[in-house]
């Protein structure tokens, strides 16, 4: 089964087991997850707009899309729904989606007063839930072509990083060259801004919906000493954010889910301390002290964890 | 016709500061508000001018700054985001996409509202899932904030101009490099890098949208499907590698200043335009003169559209537009890449004859030109509608390889 259409069976099992009849998606990051469709990437948060719905007790799908390029053949071009700029047509979709007007309860990603009265209209008999939640549990266990597709994201990060720790001049000739360079090995869109300050650099990328990415202190400390050594040693299954405060670094630090991007769980200083890690979880892991800045991807697994970013000249 | 470049547009950044937040005192008084709170990125920064990163959605929405507007207070608040250099009340950054942080920001908001956390009316443009989990902004009367930040951002002030025409002048230079890198053989990877190399040097540090290099099929049957029947036009398009003749469409927008340029042109590969090419060129040239001709404030978007639509009917037996009929004839820029004004949409005649030109509106004008089994023209520029006309942003870029007639 292609990779889209296992992660699509866990999306709707997951939405299912919550009582979700229809899932009404705005966030690209949960529509690439559950159709593999490529569209066009752009920067930054977005308001609320329905652009996939998912009907969980048949599996149908309708997408905003008015080109079937990049979309899987498993959504038809009569499934497709065309840009639109009319709130009425919005309307007329969503009313018209089979299913909708019965569905008992209808999921959404986010909120907005405008589209929650929308949805109130369309889904009269509904409740309108937030199932974020019940997404992002789906997604933070990663399947192993999950895995490989970070591990390549990462090594176009990776060169990104190295690119600009070569470059010579100042941090803005170093930053546009190592964009260049990751371009060039395979992505022109970002995941987290990329940083040049000094001898400090983190990148990271998005390659086929899958973030890749690390950072470094150039020519600092060896593995085992970076700051964030400890915390990768603790990413272990059913550890929890408890754990991993107890070994963090006084410094910043951040462990979070890494996926197709941001990913839950989100544990530092302050919050997740009752996340618990789970095998096949895929986690950026980044830790500051001093000077030294260290952040890499790691899978979380059976036998311990995995650094899968690649290692910098 | 425009002038051959922009007027000289000079950022005064407290002047935009205090002018936007004075519009926005203004609106939240006409809609009844005794508080916005924002979360979508444009809008945090219309009201404290903290700068959206150009990053994936994942990550801008999970480290997102908050911003809220309290009526008849002089600063707003920023929850998070950095605050240097702002003129704002800061307040700790929060984690609004998981539950503990929405519920750190419901505390918070609890704090700034004061006694409008009860039975006040506040208007919000999205809640995460988080947020509404925790009932944030529970005890208020919740309205639409996107409505109130619509009415502020569709005239735009002297120096939103300037934030425009920077990032359009900024873009153009950094795609006249990319041109010089079209050649037979070059891959969309190459020009992609090319483009975001010379952005960052051009002091540009936001790329909004993954650049566009779309080759196009001569022939509809030959590209993608679409729901229109029409072109298939901007879409993911791999890595394909570009050969002589291919014909190019581009897409480009970064923000300078949170304010989005929109680049658009059409390029061949490797030779000169052959005829029947240029023909629709000449074409959307004559288009784009009534356009210009007719953009006026007082002016309907409708007589905007008619004017265009007017220019190219010799060309067109089925009376049809000269635009996409996905997209429109004129969409406006600013905070974000498509928002008001929008001419020649799906709204349809009577949205556009309901609606007229005003100064301080940003106009991006895209016709778009095909003759199926030639192929097509289409490009973009930006003007703004003045007290007694309109002047353009950006400007003045080539439309090589195609020759404009004397």
């Amino acid at each position: 089964m292609s990779l889209h259409l296992q992660r699509r069976t866990r999306a709707v099992d997951a939405l299912a087991a919550a009582g979700i009849d229809m899932l009404v998606a705005g966030r690209q990051d949960h529509i690439n997850y559950i159709t593999g469709a490529h569209q066009l990437w752009t920067a930054g948060t977005r308001p609320f707009g329905p652009v996939c719905t998912l009907n969980t007790n048949t599996g149908e799908i309708y997408l905003l899309s008015t080109w079937d390029e990049g979309v899987p053949d498993d959504i038809d071009l009569d499934h497709l729904h065309g840009i639109t700029w009319n709130g009425a047509v919005i309307y007329q979709r969503l009313a018209a989606n089979p299913g909708m007007a019965t569905a008992q309860r209808v999921g959404i990603d986010s909120w907005s007063p405008g589209m929650a009265g929308l949805l109130s209209a369309v889904a009269p008999n509904a409740e309108i839930v937030p199932t974020d939640d019940v997404l992002s549990r789906a997604r933070r266990t990663k399947l192993p072509s999950e895995v490989d597709a970070i591990r390549a994201a990462g090594a176009v990060a990776a060169a990104g990083a190295a690119a600009a720790i070569a470059q010579s001049g100042t941090d803005t000739q170093r930053l546009a060259a190592g964009v260049e360079a990751m371009a060039l090995a395979g992505s022109s869109t970002p995941a987290a801004e990329p940083q040049v300050k000094g001898p400090v650099v983190d990148f990271s990328c998005l390659r086929s919906h899958y973030e890749g990415g690390l950072g470094r202190t150039a020519d600092g400390a060896p593995p085992d000493v970076r700051p964030h050594a400890n915390l990768i040693a603790a990413c272990v299954p059913g550890a929890t954010g408890q754990d991993l405060r107890r070994v963090a670094p006084d410094g910043d630090w951040l462990v979070r889910g890494s996926g197709m991007g941001f990913e839950s769980p989100v544990i530092n200083a302050r919050y997740g301390a009752d996340e618990t890690l789970e095998a096949h979880m895929v986690l950026s892991v980044s830790a500051t002290t001093g000077t030294e800045y260290a952040r890499d991807t790691v899978l979380v697994t059976e036998q311990g964890p995995e650094i899968i970013s690649p290692e910098l000249p | 016709m425009p002038a051959a470049t922009a007027p000289e547009l000079e950022l005064d950044v407290g002047r935009l500061r205090r002018e936007r937040y004075a519009k926005l005192q203004a609106q939240m008084a006409a809609d009844g508000l005794d508080a916005l709170v924002l979360l979508h990125g444009p809008h945090v920064a219309y009201a404290t001018d903290c700068l959206p990163e150009a990053v994936d959605v994942t990550h801008a929405s999970a480290n997102r700054p908050v911003a809220v507007v309290m009526a008849d207070h002089p600063r707003p608040c920023l929850l998070g985001g950095d605050p240097d250099g702002l003129d704002v009340d800061a307040h700790p950054a929060v984690w609004p996409e998981i539950d503990e942080g929405a519920a750190d920001l419901g505390a918070q908001l609890n704090a700034i509202l004061g006694r409008h956390a009860r039975g006040g009316r506040v208007g919000i443009d999205l809640m995460t899932g988080a947020m509404r989990r925790t009932g944030v902004l529970s005890g208020t009367e919740v309205a639409d904030a996107a409505n109130t930040l619509a009415a502020v951002k569709l005239h735009k002030t002297i120096d939103e101009l300037a934030c425009i025409h920077q990032a359009q002048a900024r873009t153009s230079r950094a795609m006249a490099s990319v041109y010089e890198a079209l050649t037979p053989g070059v891959r969309r990877s190459e020009l992609a890098a090319v483009f975001l190399r010379r952005l960052r040097e051009e002091g540009i540090d936001a790329n909004m949208i993954d650049v566009i290099f779309q080759p196009m099929a001569r022939r509809l049957d030959d590209g993608p499907r679409t729901t229109t029947g029409h072109l298939a036009f901007p879409t993911w398009s791999g890595d394909p590698v570009y050969a002589e003749g291919d014909l190019i469409w581009v897409d480009a927008g970064s923000d300078y200043h949170g304010y989005a340029s929109d680049f658009g042109r059409t390029w061949v590969v490797g030779r000169w335009p052959t005829p029947a090419e240029q023909r629709c060129f000449v074409r959307w040239l004559v288009v784009m003169n009534a356009a210009y001709e007719a953009i006026a404030p007082g002016v309907t978007f409708a007589e905007v559209c008619a004017a265009a639509t007017a220019a190219d009917a010799p060309h067109r037996p089925d009376g049809d537009h000269p635009w996409m009929p996905h997209f429109y004839l004129v969409h406006g820029v600013g905070i974000e890449s498509a928002e008001m004004p929008f001419l020649g949409t799906d709204n349809g005649p009577d949205f556009d004859a309901a609606h007229t030109l005003e100064p301080g509106m940003v106009m991006v004008l895209e016709p778009a030109i095909w003759e199926d089994g030639t192929g097509g023209y289409r490009a973009e520029e930006i003007v703004a509608v003045t007290e007694d006309g309109w002047i353009p942003l950006g400007g003045g870029h080539p439309y090589d390889p195609f020759e404009v007639p004397r």
